[in-house]
């Protein structure tokens, strides 16, 4: 017995003494730090800029940057530039108009110009009809665009947006017949005070999705990483529209 | 070459060979091992001029001008040669009994070792029992697939794995014949060995270049493994006692009448139960294997025989365990087991028809299972619940092939043959349960997922001749016919080439082949260390894989003979890859492969290959390798269709193994190990700040960066005492990784939180220093 047991302890210190989680180090880890490019416009309340660092990811230092200029174009021709070097004075001061097509190009020192995929700008959207019932909220609009695909944001009452975009709030069915006029029924979890039916251009819509494909297999552990969508040829970021209705509606308070 | 020029070439070359049949004289008989009437394989039959070897059954016949004295000897390694002086006038059939060489030394296990190298078709290797004795490999075990991963263009993915990237090639473009049945899913849980019993291995050829066109089936190498026949002459015992597992062996004749020998063996690996049992400890990880090789042979009459084998194995894996659900406080409880089981069952009959035929016909079945139960539950106050899942999948084959060994005049040997494989798979069934209990209420569902078995019928015509066109030039060409019937059908042609020039000492060969895969196997993106794989088969979705490899590459003695030194370079494409998508993360991969696996894909590998072996003072042996390979993969819908490098290209590799012979009693071996890590899949940058989204990590390409690198060194001795006539005894002990070195066995992506997020990788540690000691009896009865 004593020896089955020795032999058992040695197998056990074997298999069992080097279990050991450790960090890997890296010779030469891929960090980088460079501008991320957001730059949308709402068509309820106009352009939100956001132009700022990357963290490297192998440490989490950023480098920060100077902006030389912004320019909003429409087809070819610039319509808008602005070269405040701070990103919190950006602005573009410009309307854009329904059925055209715009690009962005961003110049930051030191680095040629960034310049977006074009988009075309198809103005505001309008729900025709919200049905409330209890905890169920449901929506019909005019659908415009055969391929479109729909999101709707839920906004509490303070006005912060309950839900960032995700991918489960997208509403396509690009599978099959787009019929003319969608409709979708959300299940309310909380009090609510308004909604907001937004219709991204096809960029921001893969944009939006990729970072939904992102979080869905980053925790998993198996998957493969995901490439999150830019529309910059160069640089990294989105650019695009968001065609917007919204609606308040008081279910409870 | 576009297909239709090289087959047009290879049948114009089959139609000059067969021409070359004609009236000769032909020596043909067995070679066979004295002491236990093994049959011995490759063993080398020459004259002065003419040259063959022992097939897999032992069988050679050699094709003679008449009326002219020859002396004909016998070689192999480990065994006297033997010589015969013959003045033949007409067919004679001679059967050799060769002797254990008692006093071989090194300088003749090399010599005749570079002989056979020589001979050897382009990226060939033969593995005898006695390389897998002699290397020190992980826990003193006789793996094989732990020894080939030490050869040159062959890696392991990672610390304990028991599958092998080859030529940087994936893990499940490797196939394996036992006793010339396929197999599937070879590696047992944890990477701890793989599932063939090195101590039965009688002999292996692996094949990563030239492939003879009787295998078929994979795109990167094959390895066909003959097990032992087992002693007709007496009755024998071998054990081989570990601190984790063991594995027994007995062996002897079968029917008095008839020269029949049978041999039953058995592996065990058992120190976790043993462990659990002295313990007491409730719910401790458990795990174990088992497997069960049986072979039976008789010989009917002098020219034809039979043989039966089986083996079945089986692993059990579980972690965790249930918890009676308390009513005061929160507990949770969950339990997860694997089980995986594979059985084969072989009937081979083998038949001398005439001096200069030689029929093989087999009929096998194999079959693959693999079950994984995870079970979670929670309880809280009144509250609790179970959710349990049961996933399982199997692939069944009947195989049988036949094929015909013909020598033509100039002893050219031509290879024809049929095999046919029905492949049944059942890809999934999930089932699914929910319990859920407050108070005395009690809430239920269940649901259950199946695949559809799936059927492929593949036919393959081959044909193959081998044979020297010059006294310089030797060739050897194949031509397999493939069709793969499924909800679709695929005919594949594979024209394969390979042609040997010697000039001087030098022998140069280059070789081309086409491969096809007609099975693929399903793996989620970094899970690929599993050794349990889904297969699927080719449909009319998923055509077959294909490989197309071109190598070239020279053998030379230099320094006066006293290295053996060979280089070999290569360049494989891939074609019509499939790869799971970024977005199968769980079951649904195996129930809705359509929808989550990346076609198309396309892949090269290339690289060099070089090995160099002495022996010092008749007492060291040593054998060095170095391999640089780069391995790169292409799929449209992934990081927009840029090239990636693969997971197993690992660039650098070196290998080196000692063995020194100390005495008659003492032998010592050491290993060295350095592979360059595996690739991984590092973000270059994290994104914090934005108004629309969660914040992500973003990627620039798949696998971008290179790992750690892996190395080890195994230091081993084996004490060998003959006791008696009839009672050998030897201990075999040593250190696998001496110096401690971490690698991990898995690694995952790491995120910190704290001062900033950033981006780590961590990895798990199973082996460190492994010592082990293991004690080997063998007594004739």
């Amino acid at each position: 017995m004593k020896v089955i047991y020795i032999i058992s302890l040695l197998g056990l210190t074997t298999l069992t003494s080097c279990l050991e989680t450790i960090t890997l180090e890296l010779a030469h880890p891929p960090g980088l730090s460079f501008p991320y490019i957001e730059v949308i416009h709402y068509s309820k309340h106009g352009w939100e800029i956001l132009i700022t660092p990357t963290k490297r990811a192998d440490n989490g230092q950023s480098i920060s940057f100077d902006i030389e200029y912004i320019t909003l174009y429409e087809g070819e021709q610039a319509v808008y530039t602005n070269s405040q070097s701070q990103t919190d004075k950006t602005d573009i001061l410009y309307q854009p108009i329904e059925g055209k097509i715009y690009s962005l190009g961003v110049k930051i020192k030191g680095s040629d110009e960034f310049r977006s995929k074009p988009q075309l700008y198809e103005g505001s959207i309008r729900i025709d009809s919200i049905l409330v019932n209890r905890d169920i909220v449901a929506f019909n609009w005019t659908n415009r665009d055969v391929k479109g695909e729909y999101l709707i944001t839920e906004v509490n009452k303070d006005g912060d947006y309950n839900n960032k975009i995700s991918f489960s709030d997208i509403i396509s069915n690009t599978d099959t017949k787009i019929p003319s006029t969608l409709t979708h029924v959300l299940d309310l979890h909380r009090d609510t005070t308004y909604f907001i039916l937004n219709k991204p251009s096809s960029d921001v819509i893969t944009f939006l999705e990729s970072v939904s494909e992102f979080h869905s297999t980053f925790d998993d552990g198996v998957a493969d990483p995901h490439q999150v969508y830019s529309n910059f040829e160069s640089g990294f970021g989105i650019f695009g529209f968001i065609g917007q209705s919204q609606r308040v509606i008081a279910i409870r308070e | 070459m576009a297909l239709k020029q090289i087959t047009t070439v290879w049948l114009l070359l089959l139609f000059t060979a067969s021409s070359l049949c004609g009236q000769s004289l032909t020596i043909s008989g067995y070679v066979k091992d004295f002491t236990n009437n093994e049959v011995i394989i490759d063993a080398v039959i020459q004259t002065q001029n003419q040259y063959t070897t022992t097939n897999a059954h032992g069988y050679f016949s050699l094709s003679l001008k008449a009326d002219q004295p020859i002396t004909l000897t016998v070689s192999h390694v480990g065994f006297e040669p033997q010589s015969i002086k013959l003045n033949p006038d007409n067919d004679s059939v001679i059967n050799f009994l060769m002797k254990v060489h008692e006093l071989e030394t090194l300088k003749v296990i090399y010599d005749q070792k570079f002989k056979t190298h020589k001979d050897q078709l382009p990226g060939a290797q033969t593995i005898e029992s006695s390389d897998l004795a002699n290397a020190s490999l992980m826990l003193g075990e006789a793996d094989i697939i732990k020894y080939l991963a030490l050869q040159s263009g062959v890696t392991t993915g990672v610390e304990g794995f028991a599958q092998i990237s080859v030529r940087g090639g994936g893990l499940y473009e490797n196939q394996y014949y036992l006793d010339g049945i396929p197999m599937y899913n070879t590696g047992h849980l944890l990477g701890l060995s793989s599932i063939f019993n090195g101590n039965i291995i009688k002999k292996a050829n692996f094949y990563k270049g030239h492939v003879p066109s009787q295998y078929g089936g994979r795109l990167s190498s094959f390895t066909a493994i003959e097990t032992k026949n087992g002693n007709s002459n007496r009755w024998e015992f071998n054990g081989d006692f570990g601190l984790i597992d063991s594995d027994a062996s007995i062996e002897g004749p079968l029917f008095k009448k008839k020269k029949s020998s049978i041999i039953i063996s058995s592996r065990a690996f058992y120190i976790i139960p043993l462990i659990n049992e002295l313990r007491k400890e409730e719910g401790a990880v458990n795990y174990y294997f088992y497997d069960l090789n049986v072979k039976a042979n008789m010989e009917i009459d002098d020219k034809s025989k039979i043989e039966l084998s089986y083996f079945y194995g089986r692993d059990h894996l579980r972690t965790g365990k249930y918890r009676p659900p308390s009513t005061v406080m929160e507990t949770k409880s969950d339990l997860e087991k694997q089980n995986i089981s594979n059985a084969v069952l072989s009937l081979r009959y083998s038949n001398a028809i005439d001096k200069k035929s030689f029929l093989t016909a087999h009929l096998g079945y194999t079959s693959n299972k693999s079950d994984i139960y995870n079970g979670f539950g929670f309880a809280f106050d009144q509250l609790s619940n179970l959710t349990e899942n049961n996933f399982s999948a199997q692939i069944q084959d009947i195989y049988a092939r036949i094929n015909l060994d013909r020598l033509l005049n100039n002893n050219f040997r031509w290879i024809n043959g049929v095999e046919t494989i029905l492949h049944t798979l059942a890809p999934g069934q999930l089932s699914t349960s929910y319990l859920s209990q407050f108070g005395n209420e009690k809430t239920q569902s269940s649901n259950r997922l199946t695949q559809s078995n799936q059927h492929l019928t593949q036919i393959s015509l081959f044909s193959n001749i081998d044979g020297k066109l010059s006294k310089n030039i030797r060739s050897n060409l194949g031509l397999r016919i493939t069709t793969a019937i499924s909800n679709s059908t695929y005919l594949r042609l594979e024209p394969r080439l390979a042609i040997f020039y010697s000039w001087k000492d030098i022998t140069f060969k280059a070789s081309a082949n086409l491969h096809h895969q007609y099975l693929h196997p399903l793996v989620l993106g970094n899970n690929e260390r599993q050794p349990m794989a889904i297969w699927q088969s080719t449909n009319k979705n998923t055509k077959p894989q294909s490989s197309k490899l071109l190598s070239l590459g020279l053998i030379k003695p230099i320094f006066n003979n006293k290295i053996n030194w060979s280089i070999d370079g290569f360049y494989k494409f891939y074609n019509h890859l499939i790869s799971a998508q970024n977005s199968a993360t769980g079951f649904e991969l195996f129930f809705e492969p359509e929808k989550y696996l990346n076609y198309n894909g396309r892949g090269r590998a290339y690289g060099i290959e070089t090995t160099a072996e002495t022996i010092l003072g008749d007492k060291i042996q040593l054998h060095t390798t170095y391999t640089w390979t780069k391995s790169f993969r292409q799929f449209d819908d992934v990081f927009d269709g840029k090239e990636f490098p693969f997971k197993f290209q690992r660039e650098h590799n070196i290998g080196l193994n000692a063995i020194y012979r100390l005495s008659e009693r003492w032998s010592l071996s050491s290993n060295f190990v350095f592979n360059s890590g595996q690739r991984f899949s590092f973000p270059v940058a994290y994104v914090e700040n934005s108004n629309l989204v969660r914040n992500f990590f973003l990627f620039n390409q798949r696998n971008n960066i290179e790992l750690p690198p892996y190395h080890r060194l195994d230091l081993g001795a084996v004490w060998n005492k003959q006791i008696n006539k009839v009672y050998n005894f030897a201990i075999k002990f040593g250190v696998y990784n001496a110096y401690s070195k971490k690698n991990p066995i898995v690694v995952y992506p790491d995120v910190f939180l704290e001062g900033g997020e950033y981006f780590a990788i961590k990895g798990e540690v199973l082996f460190q220093a492994l010592p082990y000691i293991n004690f080997k009896i063998h007594r004739l009865l």
